[in-house]
């Protein structure tokens, strides 16, 4: 009789322990909720190239990058690795002029000016933090520019041209994400673009002769 | 009835399968949100309707949201339409103050209705809504501010008929089972209609903090003014009529949940009631319809099937323990502990354990995962309500819904005049 009652008490025990974490974060709750909503968010246009510079500037400044020459200047590279993969990076901490046709592999960080030429290709997100001249006929993934901005006439851009700074775009440019500038976006005759967001937006149409 | 017993595990097995599937897919697959890349960027002429009875505490709050939100109120491009459904508060009152102070709210009042519903007060607010698109917002309902834009931006895709945001209970701390509901609506909104969405299954539109193109609701008539879940019905409309329905995970709202078992029994019982009216009335259709491959017809029956699964359940429990009792055959015991182990997943399709955990560890609140041991005492509570309704949604199809459907106006009328005395 003895064997059954303490198999008994074993059972209950088993099975009451099986609801103790429910009972003490009933009776002394450490997180009842409700989940947290910032009633006051709105939509920020700028938010992807905002994030992006914040997970660019603090890796212009680590350490462990390799030199090299290109272009006629010095340029420093670095592998950077995660869990979902790895990113080239090229860093080039004063002005850079891309010869024309060049092709850019790799996230290109630019701490001084950046002028590239006609038909330059970028296949990975470019941050700037001087002035930016973007050529025509140029293919970029995305760039934010602290400076001013320009992009030549045909481009095309994946997702976003961001600046702080004024930004100009040229006639035929298509722009896959959003264009957004702290002062004022010029458009020189017709391009596409996801949005437009700044306080001025300029259309300047030209009439043919 | 062994074979009836083996038929419920193989149907609460199926089950399991598909609460484990939306599980894993959410939880360690990659999650689809293309259509939030044009949130804020797209911003379409929009009205939203707002249907309210004896809301006096609550409708200045949700109005207040409303012509704060984030959008562009210029040229016409959006509308808020406040329905007063015959109140006998202060709704009337407040609803005219804000009709009067912002120029997009309109108040549209109703008065000595002959039916008084949800659905027909919806019906009376989009004879006035004027926009390319519609979306609905219950009086108890807090939405932030960029709810609207994240909302319509779906609907970029011409398929898409109808977009559902997700609904976060505000009122958690109040009771034990505000607690409980607030990770149930988690689970069903964070883990299954993500995954139904990610999946391109059936994610579902939910009544509120959703909405429809109004081409579609124009092709559809209008809701049907009897029904009790008008919500489900128009998704099934929507799918069988060949668009589709966006879930957006990203589009968060606050709501209040019952904070009493009885007030939660008489919601769980008016759902029931009205998600077995549309298995009754779609589940033929989404097997036979052309618009639906295979998965999504499987999930559209599964999905209806939701609330017949108390009651299947009940039956189960009853049939196991008489098998286990009174006629054992030599499997039936590993039988009954394996029913028992399935039923405790599944049950009442509330997702309760591996896609509350899931939800739990998706939005950071391991502490609030203690709580899951408590559920299940919820389960058989759901069993008995569910079942209540689905006998309910049984007996009231038969007996009243198709007997008014043969009814056509004229002989409605007759009817109603040798009723009067």
């Amino acid at each position: 009789m003895i064997e059954y009652l303490f198999l008994l008490g074993a059972f209950s025990t088993m099975f009451l322990l099986a609801f103790l974490p429910g009972y003490l974060e009933y009776r002394k709750p450490r997180d009842p909720g409700p989940l947290h909503i910032e009633l006051a968010r709105v939509i920020e246009p700028r938010s992807e190239a905002i994030r992006f510079r914040r997970t660019v500037e603090p890796l212009a400044n680590s350490q462990g990058w390799s030199q090299k020459q290109l272009w006629g200047t010095s340029v420093h590279e670095k592998e950077f690795k995660n869990s979902r993969g790895s990113l080239k990076v090229m860093r080039i901490n004063g002005n850079i002029t891309v010869p024309a046709g060049s092709v850019v592999e790799s996230a290109l960080i630019v701490l001084g000016e950046l002028v590239s030429q006609e038909n330059c290709r970028f296949t990975e997100m470019v941050y700037v933090k001087g002035r930016s001249k973007i050529g025509r006929h140029n293919k970029l993934t995305a760039v934010t520019s602290v400076g001013d901005l320009s992009i030549g006439e045909e481009s095309e851009v994946l997702s976003f041209l961001d600046s702080d700074g004024a930004v100009r775009i040229g006639g035929g440019c298509v722009i896959g994400g959003p264009v957004s500038s702290g002062e004022a976006v010029t458009i020189e005759g017709s391009c596409n673009a996801r949005s437009f967001n700044s306080r001025v937006i300029n259309i300047i149409l030209h009439s043919s002769s | 009835m062994d074979a009836a017993i083996l038929v419920i595990i193989a149907v609460i097995f199926a089950y399991a399968i598909r609460h484990y599937r939306f599980y894993w897919n959410r939880t360690f697959r990659v999650q689809e949100d293309v259509s939030q890349s044009f949130a804020g960027a797209y911003t379409p002429s929009v009205s939203i309707l707002c249907p309210m009875r004896n809301e006096e505490k609550v409708a200045s709050r949700l109005l207040n949201s409303l012509v704060e939100m984030d959008y562009p109120k210029g040229n016409g491009r959006y509308e808020v339409i406040a329905i007063d459904d015959n109140s006998t508060d202060r709704t009337s009152e407040i609803v005219d103050e804000y009709a009067m102070k912002y120029p997009f709210v309109k108040a549209v009042h109703r008065s000595g209705s002959s039916v008084v519903s949800k659905p027909s007060a919806l019906n009376a607010g989009l004879t006035f809504a004027s926009k390319e698109f519609v979306l609905f917002f219950d009086a108890d309902y807090i939405p932030p501010k960029d709810c609207v834009k994240r909302l319509v931006a779906p609907f970029t895709d011409p398929q898409v008929a109808g977009v559902m945001g997700r609904v976060i209970p505000v009122n958690s701390p109040e009771t034990i089972l505000s607690r409980i509901l607030d990770f149930e609506r988690a689970a069903g909104y964070q883990v299954d209609q993500q995954a139904r969405h990610n999946l391109g299954l059936i994610p579902q539109y939910g009544g509120t903090v959703g909405g429809f193109r109004r081409a579609f609701l124009a092709s559809q008539g209008a809701f049907d003014a009897y029904h009790l879940a008008e919500d489900t019905d128009m998704t099934y409309r929507a799918y069988l009529s060949g668009w589709k329905i966006c879930y957006v995970n990203a589009a968060e709202c606050y709501e209040e949940v019952p904070s009493k078992f009885r007030q939660r029994g008489i919601q769980v019982r008016r759902w029931a009631m009205g998600h077995n009216y549309c298995l009754f009335d779609y589940g033929l259709r989404t097997i036979a319809s052309p618009f639906l491959r295979f998965w999504r017809k499987l999930d559209g029956i599964m999905l209806l099937g939701v609330y017949f699964m108390p009651f299947l359940t009940l039956v189960g429990w009853s049939l196991g323990i008489y098998s286990y009792l009174f006629e054992p055959p030599f499997w039936s015991p590993l039988l009954f502990a394996l029913f028992l182990t399935l039923s405790y997943n599944v049950v009442g399709n509330l997702a309760l354990f591996s896609e509350v955990g899931s939800a739990g560890y998706l939005d950071r609140r391991n502490r609030a995962i203690w709580l899951i041991p408590l559920l299940p005492p919820i389960v058989l509570f759901y069993v008995l309500v569910g079942s209540r309704g689905f006998i309910e949604a049984l007996l009231a199809h038969i007996f009243v819904r198709r007997r008014r459907r043969r009814e056509t106006p004229e002989s409605r009328r007759k009817n109603q005049k040798s009723e009067s005395p």
